[in-house]
């Protein structure tokens, strides 16, 4: 990741409350947030561009937010790509599917919008570190949150 | 009178009104109704229920005309858009003037605050006429409020998340058994960030400083002033609001007695006070707005509501710790009782519970059932309270009607505890201290694993100490013959299980307290 460059955050929330609120929140902490509501608006977005890290709901209105998030797995340029899912039934989510999929974080409603804002620039500042080809930065696994 | 088609804009009729809309109409003087293909009437504003019924009766002659004169000529039902089709569903309003022309205006701008309301419309108004100057000019003004008030009405909602999180996270975790001081100062960091203070402090009063795992009187998050400032702005405060009936702003603090210099600048404090019962138990306060905005009665309510939160958990804290004493003294009661009862066996229960809690930690047993095992074991004679003092001490063998009295104990003991609700849980263990392996015990002869195991427990541990301690009627066991008595007795007195555990007991402390209780024993027969 370029340092100097802005950093995307993919916003895939259907709740179009909460969408605004975390949209509002990244972009006044310097991000570019990219708020979609559908499995299909999000896979577009990043046709466009890949983020720089995906925050999702669990619940999508047109597909399973699970198989969505193993099919990004798959694509080459989001395979470090930090995953946050945001969900009402946190414990939906098994430990296994959590290892699997590579999932970051995950954060339950109602959420702190505060305390999201600050998961995503952790992250985002974790994966800035470990694709710096700084010997020092030492490496950064991708869970380490 | 003829349809000029440059006065109307091309209007939809909405299936509803906002209140909002509903109250600029009145303003203007203009009822909305809406005329259903089906050619039925449903009032749109609340004022205009009663025209609903009057209208189907004139309907004929309303939907010939673009403007129709009521009630003498006073008012003027104006169709908002005489061109759309006559089976569509319409609106027509009805604009108290006696002047039609003028009601047709006021019907025009009517149809302009509907679209205003968002209803879908095509923008086909009139080619003439100051309409779509008037149009044009709303365009983009509106355009940029409503994009400044979405983003002040999403940030008024991200600060709402905020709070609702915060007192979510608070409701869960103050919990009675939760640990006050680590949960004290996590609550005024959290409401610190919450709040966006620059600083907040918590400060209690003399009444809750000694409750039990409170530690400290001053939990302070942010860039708060020192300890000693902030302890002595908070007795002041404490003074004067410690009985206040709500969270407040202080305009000026220094009024109350807090010099300019403490808190380091001249600024509003917001307070929200803790108390209970009329007794002021401390106060929250703080100060500045990060984003440098002043202090609201929002930030005082939300503090109030989590002062009062808090106060809730200082008050269960303290009950909680006053039951635990209560319980504890209620034990040491019980076991004294016991003790002097039976002069002999001085000490017996709490060595008892300490080899019952021994075994129970060697078999592996969980938390909850050690804890059951040691508090168990430290009323297990209880029922002793109901038999004759000359049995208990006896110094020699019991005779038949003697031995039945004696093997009621552990029946009285259990009916003992029936009625203290917290040590009913005790009762399977007292009850059945006495059972045997082999079904050869009392009071109920239960075998083996029948036997609960907190009185498999006890009675192992029971047994060990009989062997080892003094009785009324021979002299103790050394500690070796005992284990060797033991494991002779696994599988027909004892649990075998339990007596492979009891193997890696660590007997040393046991024997230590042996030796204090023969200390304690000789001290009375010397005086």
């Amino acid at each position: 990741m370029d340092a100097t460059r802005i950093p995307v955050v993919l916003v895939l929330e259907p709740d179009t409350a909460a969408c605004e609120v975390l949209t509002l929140c990244l972009q006044d902490a310097g991000l570019h947030a990219e708020p979609v509501a559908t499995a299909q608006a999000a896979l577009l977005a990043i046709r466009r561009q890949a983020p720089d890290l995906l925050l999702t709901n669990l619940r999508l209105p047109d597909a399973p937010a699970l198989t969505l998030l193993a099919d990004l797995r798959q694509q080459p340029k989001l395979t470090e790509t930090p995953f946050v899912v945001l969900t009402d039934q946190p414990a939906s989510l098994s430990v296994d599917q959590t290892a699997q999929l590579r999932i970051d974080q995950i954060i339950a409603k109602p959420f702190s919008p505060r305390a999201v804002v600050r998961t995503v620039q952790d992250l985002i500042a974790g994966q800035l570190r470990s694709t710096q080809p700084d010997p020092s930065s030492g490496f950064t696994p991708p869970h380490a949150a | 009178m003829t349809h000029d088609p440059a006065v109307n804009p091309t209007t939809p009729c909405p299936p509803a009104v906002s209140p909002e809309t509903a109250g600029r109409l009145r303003e203007l003087g203009v009822q909305l109704l809406r005329i259903n293909a089906d050619r039925s009437i449903h009032p749109l504003t609340p004022d205009a229920e009663p025209w609903a019924d009057a209208l189907s009766v004139l309907h004929t002659s309303l939907f010939a005309e673009p403007v129709t004169a009521l009630d003498d000529g006073q008012l003027h039902a104006v169709w908002l858009d005489p061109q759309a089709d006559p089976e569509s569903d319409r609106c027509v309003a009805l604009v108290r003037t006696p002047d039609p022309a003028a009601a047709q205006t006021i019907a025009r701008a009517a149809a302009f605050l509907l679209e205003d309301q968002g209803a879908p419309q095509k923008p086909t108004l009139s080619q003439h006429g100051p309409a779509p100057q008037d149009a044009k000019a709303h365009a983009p003004r509106d355009e940029s409020d409503l994009r400044k008030r979405h983003r002040e009405v999403t940030r008024e909602l991200a600060a709402t998340y905020e709070e609702l999180s915060l007192l979510h996270r608070f409701a869960i975790r103050l919990k009675a058994d939760a640990s006050p001081a680590p949960l004290l100062e996590e609550a005024t960091g959290e409401l610190q960030q919450t709040l966006q203070l620059r600083w907040l402090c918590l400060h209690l009063g003399p009444e809750a400083q000694h409750l039990p795992g409170v530690h400290t009187n001053l939990y302070s998050a942010g860039q708060a002033p020192g300890p000693g400032p902030l302890r002595q702005a908070g007795d002041a405060l404490l003074k004067h609001f410690g009985l206040a009936n709500q969270a407040l702003i202080l305009d000026r603090p220094q009024r109350v007695a807090i010099p300019d210099h403490l808190l380091g600048a001249r600024e509003p404090l917001v307070v929200a006070p803790l108390r209970r019962d009329g007794q002021p138990l401390g106060l929250l306060f703080g100060a500045g707005k990060l984003d440098g905005s002043g202090l609201t009665s929002i930030d005082a309510k939300l503090l109030d509501a989590l002062a009062a939160s808090l106060t809730i958990f200082l008050h269960n804290a303290e009950l909680v710790g006053d039951a635990r004493d209560l319980f504890a003294g209620a034990l040491h009661a019980l076991t004294t009782a016991i003790d002097a009862k039976d002069t002999y066996t001085l000490g017996h229960s709490n060595r008892v519970a300490l080899l019952a809690r021994a075994i129970a930690v060697a078999a592996g047993h969980d938390r909850e059932s050690i804890k059951r095992a040691h508090l168990a074991a430290l009323v297990h004679d209880i029922g002793k309270i109901g038999v004759p003092e000359a049995i208990l001490t006896k110094p020699a063998p019991l005779d038949p009607e003697e031995t039945r009295i004696v093997q009621q104990h552990p029946v009285i003991g259990a009916r003992i505890l029936q009625s203290i609700r917290p040590m009913r849980e005790l009762i399977p263990g007292v009850l059945h201290h006495h059972e045997r392996w082999d079904g050869n015990g009392y009071p109920h002869q239960l075998t083996g694993p029948q036997t609960p195991q907190l009185g498999r427990v006890l009675a192992l541990a029971d047994a060990f100490d009989a062997m080892c301690s003094n009785r009324a009627y021979r002299r103790a066991f050394d500690e070796t013959r005992a284990r060797e008595e033991i494991l002779r007795c696994r599988g027909t007195q004892f649990d075998p299980e339990l007596v492979d555990a009891f193997q890696d007991v660590d007997l040393v402390p046991y024997a230590a307290l042996i030796d204090q209780h023969l200390a304690a024993d000789e001290r009375p027969h010397a005086a």
